[in-house]
């Protein structure tokens, strides 16, 4: 046990080993909490889950057709009296991992391009502004369905089409973002003392805007997901095997009332999905920027 | 004010050239032959290279896209139009009622901060905004149409017995609602600052030491402060409400350019695709152009250059 001479009473390694203080107000955040478990727990849902049994989505069974929830049955089955828990479990993982992949490609495009489009300003600026304002004139889904009909539809291209169609709306806050912080003395400093403009960009523009990109970042995660479910359930996203959007566009046409185990999880699960990832942005936003923390929510 | 107008204007025309010439080159870069799925898997290849010519397939790219505009201007603009009147009343109506509800609940929000309504509003709104539109849709038919049987569980349509103005509202109700809800949670956030920021402003302190009654108040000098951002927050989310509205006439079974994109494409009909996409984004495209210019007119403070 050695203390330090100027701080007496205080183990060194005691103060060595505490959490930067973002970290702290991060964990100190209920929704990091709330978020971090609902995220969790889906996760488990959707890819521990059917481990246990990795045939029962796919057992079919004509006499057992939209039977209500039952023992053996947890959840009910579906049209073709499959196991509507079985289905919802592997149903979530490729909206899942599409929807992070999809919005983190998305991310990355647009948060480069907002950063250099407000950056440089002038005549490059006036460019790719006018680029994004064209891809947020015409609604997202249209040049989707488009190509994806074109091109057949399949995962990894569907995952490229969101993606190219979703980042202007994450570039235009970053870029608005990147003028302001451009007119910071700090960054009149750095280039005084002679840093390269990528180096400026990347270690005085990016940290100060990391709090807009965690705000960007989970508005996109929403936009690719729900974006991705509409395309999918129109027939033109995710290919089969089934998923949550695509499940209850199956039963849908053959509900005459009352089944309510088919209608409502689906649903559900995209908004537990959507919720805990903004829960968790919201969360890493406001450690990272405690003095505008958004109330309720 | 007159150079803003024929900038907005150029740069609108500027875009829907932008957006059919993707198109049209999208058309292009498929890896089938158009002229062979027209003439069906049984044709001759001579009847293929004759239905080619018919429709200029085999003529060069720019000359196609000409003859692409052609038909466009001569029929095939109109006979896509068709289908814009109940995309249009759909997409009216929703962001009349989104915006209505979105405008009491941010008031009633901003007037008492951090009460109980203002927490529990802002988390419906927010659980709302993170459902798939299709999903609500559907909830909406399968409780009220199929369970308590109070209203049509499908949208206005060409069926006989849907025409007449009261079938027409009875049955508008559900994608009406469904398209408010969609968007309810993006629109209150928005009201809420502007409210936030014109309640506190001194005008409504001047308006209230006056002794102005509290709701000409809110109806003259509150409401109409807060319209303003409104305009250009309805003109900005006009296309992301498109994308709800597609989904919205499908599980309905309405005709219009949503639903029937999505027929023309799951047919491969893409001729009538483009025309469609090309129709939409005129749409959405003049909505925003609209919004902005309404936004010059009504707020005297911006000077446009």
């Amino acid at each position: 046990m050695t203390t330090h001479p100027l701080t007496p009473g205080i183990d060194r390694q005691d103060v060595a080993i505490r959490l930067p203080r973002k970290w702290r107000r991060l964990f100190r955040h209920p929704l990091f909490w709330i978020g971090g478990s609902m995220l969790a727990l889906l996760l488990l849902f959707s890819f521990l889950g059917p481990v246990f049994d990795k045939a029962a989505g796919e057992h079919y069974d004509m006499a057992t057709q939209l039977f209500g929830p039952s023992f053996a049955h947890p959840l009910g089955t579906n049209v073709l009296g499959q196991d509507e828990l079985a289905q919802l479990m592997v149903g979530g993982q490729r909206p899942i991992l599409a929807g992070f992949a999809t919005a983190i490609a998305a991310a990355i495009i647009g948060i480069a391009t907002g950063l250099v489009a407000g950056y440089s300003g002038s005549v490059f600026d006036s460019v790719l502004m006018r680029i994004t304002d064209m891809f947020l004139s015409i609604p997202q889904v249209v040049p989707i369905l488009l190509i994806e009909s074109l091109l057949g539809a399949s995962t990894k291209s569907l995952i490229i089409v969101v993606a190219l169609t979703a980042w202007p709306a994450a570039a235009r806050i970053i870029r608005a973002r990147t003028l302001i912080v451009r007119r910071q003395p700090f960054i009149e400093a750095a280039i005084a003392c002679g840093d390269s403009h990528a180096r400026i960009l990347v270690h005085h523009v990016l940290p100060n805007l990391l709090d807009d990109i965690v705000v960007a970042s989970t508005n996109l995660f929403a936009n690719v997901v729900l974006v991705m479910a509409i395309t999918t359930f129109i027939g033109l996203g995710l290919p089969p095997p089934w998923n949550w959007a695509s499940m209850f566009a199956g039963n849908m046409d053959n509900i005459v009332g009352g089944q309510w185990w088919v209608v409502y999880p689906p649903g559900l699960a995209f908004s537990v999905l959507l919720v805990s990832v903004y829960f968790l942005g919201e969360a890493v936003r406001s450690a990272l920027n405690p003095q505008e923390s958004m109330e309720a929510q | 004010m007159a150079r803003y107008v024929a900038r907005r204007v150029g740069e609108a025309v500027f875009t829907l050239f932008v957006v059919s010439v993707a198109a049209f080159v999208l058309l292009k870069l498929m890896p089938f032959n158009l002229a062979a799925i027209m003439a069906g898997p049984r044709a001759s290849p001579g009847t293929v290279a004759q239905i080619a010519q018919g429709m200029g397939l085999d003529q060069p790219l720019p000359i196609q896209f000409l003859l692409w505009l052609h038909q466009l201007a001569s029929g095939g603009a109109a006979l896509a139009w068709q289908y814009a009147p109940p995309s249009l009343e759909l997409l009216f109506l929703g962001s009349a009622l989104a915006a209505f509800c979105a405008f009491w609940i941010a008031y009633v929000q901003a007037k008492r901060p951090r009460t109980l309504f203002d927490r529990a509003a802002s988390l419906i709104t927010f659980i709302l905004f993170t459902l798939p539109s299709f999903w609500v849709g559907f909830v909406l038919i399968f409780v009220f149409g199929l369970q308590l049987l109070w209203l049509p569980a499908v949208g206005p349509n060409l069926d006989p017995s849907s025409q007449g103005f009261s079938n027409w509202i009875v049955e508008m109700i559900l994608p009406v609602v469904t398209l408010a809800i969609t968007t309810i949670a993006t629109w209150t956030t928005y009201f809420r600052g502007a409210i936030d920021e014109a309640l506190r402003s001194d005008y409504i302190r001047t308006a209230r030491a006056k002794g102005l009654p509290e709701d000409r108040v809110i109806v003259v000098h509150v409401l109409r402060n807060a319209l303003l951002p409104a305009i250009t927050i309805a003109g900005l989310s006009l296309p992301s409400l498109f994308n709800n509205v597609i989904v919205i006439e499908w599980i309905f079974a309405m005709q219009g350019l949503g639903s029937a994109l999505v027929y023309a494409l799951v047919a491969f009909n893409y001729g009538v695709a483009v025309d469609l996409v090309l129709v939409i984004g005129a749409v959405t495209i003049c909505g925003s152009l609209v919004a902005d210019l309404l936004y010059a007119v009504a707020d005297p403070r911006i000077k446009f250059v």
